[in-house]
């Protein structure tokens, strides 16, 4: 098993780089047709005649180099934030995100493009480049917070580049990145596209191998023995916890995503039975790994009464003692605890409230025990031993290679049509830009030009300049309040009293 | 490290804003969402998302949502503007629950006729206008009155929710 594993995995992602690649190993090959060629970083001419106005702007930005980074992520220059660059243009974009050093600054400058007035709708193009320059730099999981911060930087990835992430760390062996994207693709319940379901599944059969067994990791407990601050807010607003976007835990995304890649019918029919088992299956440890027994348990008594008609197996031994050993771990909150203020609530203790009671708890392992009924289903092959986790791993690798062909030539249309967007955006804001100097200049002219003409009939208007000098309007002078000390003022009466006694 | 506790106001709402739930989704078109203070009513009320358009304003997520809206069981015609997105009062409905959760058993209907409109006037008023019109010698039957101001019609549903009685009961609808 490992070994069909290890060979195919070559060729998993190795087909699925775009039309620039910095490095290219020896082992993979670039099928693509109608490779766009290399850029001479200097900023010579090539010779591709249909990028005659790309290279004039390449070189701009070539010439420019760090005014097009503080441009790509600036307000001032909206929609040069299209111009990010993809094809040849990253190349350029990668030195100087080495220049920088840093990526942190990356990331700054994400966050400050989302607080833009053009942050939002993200385009499709943008995120795309986005991706692919940081995993050009090999520095790809950064990117895996970033993109589970949706509020924060808002890279909802389309199907492309999440199948591009995956494959990229599949081959580096980096299993939990891989799972983390698929995670967020199934968040999108969105299982239209059959080649990023056939890799979110392959990740999250891989990851379930590794930590389908291992028992997950205790909560900490809420500790109220710590110092207290107490801030005053206008309103506590109550902590969400939706069992969608805010699972933090890991092995319940797992589980989720398998009881959804399960529903959704991943792994095509050679005969039904298998298909079926197949699904089931994943259904089964998916809602196990999530904790939600009682559904789960309510699927499999449905199945069993389908099953015991047929004659077919329902499930396979793995699964049940995945399902039974998750049983058995999942955590159990108390119901007589009491209830904390609202002040001090946090969205984990709300999550906790989803936990089981221990006697909810038993009363599904006592139906667990009474439903398996594993006499009775091994009557009749209920439950069979097959390995099915490689069978889906293979399976689904030769689906992913008959899709590829297809995903390549729509990818390579989307790239055209978003080069000529960009290009058209950007020859617009130049015109702009171009009307708006113009604009400046003639007023600038105009201003000398009215200079001038007071300067040339100064001497006719001699007698109206005097005129108008008397006529402004004389800003009153307030006299200001002078402070006096007692001795002053009394200084100032007596000379006054003095002054009306010699009138007098 | 201290632990926070804040002291305020309780909120009513317990959920999230509208803006902070889409802007998670790539395609919000076509999605289902609530409030749970629709919950007081027996009939399904939902709203199904058409598009949303999300801003920033000084560090805070800005933004409205269009879609149309099922109140009560009546599907109202056209999308609107989804006006009370910023209570943070939304949840989104998973798609597998969709097809259980729109099914729409039971419609309100208004029971509201014509002759419930208080046509009242304001009594201040009401004695102001007899002693003027008394002042002025003009004849009057009876006292002074709203009819004939406006126009009931009561087959015309777009105008759900619009006609409220002054002396509200437990049955008048609130929008």
């Amino acid at each position: 098993m490992g070994d069909a594993v290890g060979s195919s995995k070559g060729v998993v992602g190795g087909d699925e780089r775009g039309p620039t690649d910095v490095s290219v190993p020896s082992g993979r090959s670039l099928e693509l047709e109608g490779d766009l060629p290399r850029p001479v970083v200097s900023g010579g001419v090539t010779s591709a005649h249909d990028f005659v106005d790309w290279s004039c702007v390449s070189r701009r930005h070539l010439l420019s180099s760090n005014y097009a980074l503080q441009d790509t992520w600036e307000n001032r220059w909206p929609s040069t934030v299209e111009n990010v660059p993809f094809g040849r243009l990253s190349l350029k974009m990668i030195e100087n995100f080495e220049k920088f050093g840093k990526s942190s600054v990356i990331d700054m400058e994400m966050v400050r493009f989302r607080h833009s007035d053009d942050g939002f709708p993200v385009r499709d193009s943008i995120v795309n480049a986005i991706v692919r320059s940081y995993i050009d730099l090999e520095i790809p999981d950064r990117l895996v917070p970033l993109i589970k911060d949706k509020l924060g930087y808002g890279l909802l990835l389309d199907n492309y580049t999440a199948n591009l992430l995956m494959s990229h760390f599949l081959q580096q062996d980096m299993t939990e990145e891989a799972a983390m994207v698929a995670y967020e693709m199934m968040l999108q319940e969105d299982t239209s596209h059959a080649f990023t379901n056939c890799m979110s599944l392959y990740c999250c059969v891989k990851r379930l191998q590794e930590i389908g067994d291992i028992q997950p990791p205790e909560d900490a407990p809420i500790v109220a023995d710590e110092e207290e601050e107490w801030t005053r807010v206008r309103i506590i607003h109550r902590p969400v916890y939706d069992d969608h976007f805010d699972i933090k835990k890991e092995h319940l995304k797992l589980g989720k995503s398998l009881y959804y890649l399960g529903r959704a019918g991943v792994v095509p029919d050679r005969d039904s039975s298998t298909k079926d088992l197949v699904s089931r299956s994943l259904q089964f440890v998916g809602l196990g790994l999530y904790n939600k027994f009682s559904k789960a348990l309510d699927l499999l008594e449905t199945w069993i009464a389908a099953a015991k008609t047929n004659n077919t197996p329902v499930l396979c031994q793995k699964q049940i003692e995945t399902f039974k050993n998750h049983l058995e771990w999942s955590p159990t909150r108390d119901p007589e605890e009491e209830e904390l203020e609202l002040g001090q609530q946090t969205q984990d203790y709300v999550a906790r409230k989803l936990y089981l009671t221990e006697e909810e708890k038993a009363a599904c392992m006592e139906r667990f025990e009474a439903s398996k009924l594993t006499e009775e289903l091994k009557s009749f092959g209920g439950i069979s031993d097959q390995e099915i986790y490689s069978y889906i791993l293979n399976n689904v690798q030769e689906q992913m290679k008959n899709l590829e062909g297809q995903e390549k030539s729509s990818q390579e249309k989307r790239y055209q049509d978003w080069k000529t967007e960009m290009l058209n955006l950007y020859k617009e804001q130049m015109k702009e830009e171009s009307r708006l100097r113009k604009q400046q200049e003639i007023e600038l002219k105009m201003a000398e030009m009215a200079e001038k003409e007071e300067l040339i009939l100064a001497h006719e208007k001699k007698r109206e300049i005097l005129l108008a000098r008397f006529r402004v309007p004389v800003e009153a002078k307030r006299k200001e309040k002078e402070e006096l000390d007692e001795d002053e003022l009394e200084e100032r009466m007596k000379n006054k009293r003095s002054i009306i006694k010699k009138k007098k | 490290l201290s632990i926070m506790k804040l002291f305020g106001r309780q909120s009513f709402f317990h959920g999230k804003s509208l803006m902070e739930l889409t802007a998670q989704l790539k395609n919000p078109k076509g999605r289902v969402v609530t409030r749970l203070a629709f919950e007081r009513y027996p009939e399904k009320s939902y709203y199904i998302l058409s598009h949303v358009e999300h801003g920033y304003h000084k560090g805070n997520l800005t933004g409205y949502a269009w879609g149309t809206r099922v109140f009560r069981g009546y599907t109202f015609p056209g999308v609107r503007r989804i006006d009370s997105g910023g209570k943070r009062d939304w949840h989104l409905i998973p798609k597998e629950e969709e097809e259980e959760f729109c099914k729409i058993d039971k419609v309100y209907k208004p029971n509201f006729t014509p002759e419930k409109i208080d046509t009242q006037l304001p009594p201040l008023m009401e004695i102001v206008l007899k002693r003027n019109l008394k002042q002025r010698n003009v004849a009057f039957e009876g006292t002074p009155n709203l009819e004939g101001f406006y126009d009931f019609n009561s087959k015309d549903e777009t105008k759900r929710g619009l006609y409220f009685n002054s002396l509200k009961d437990s049955e008048s609808q609130s929008v």
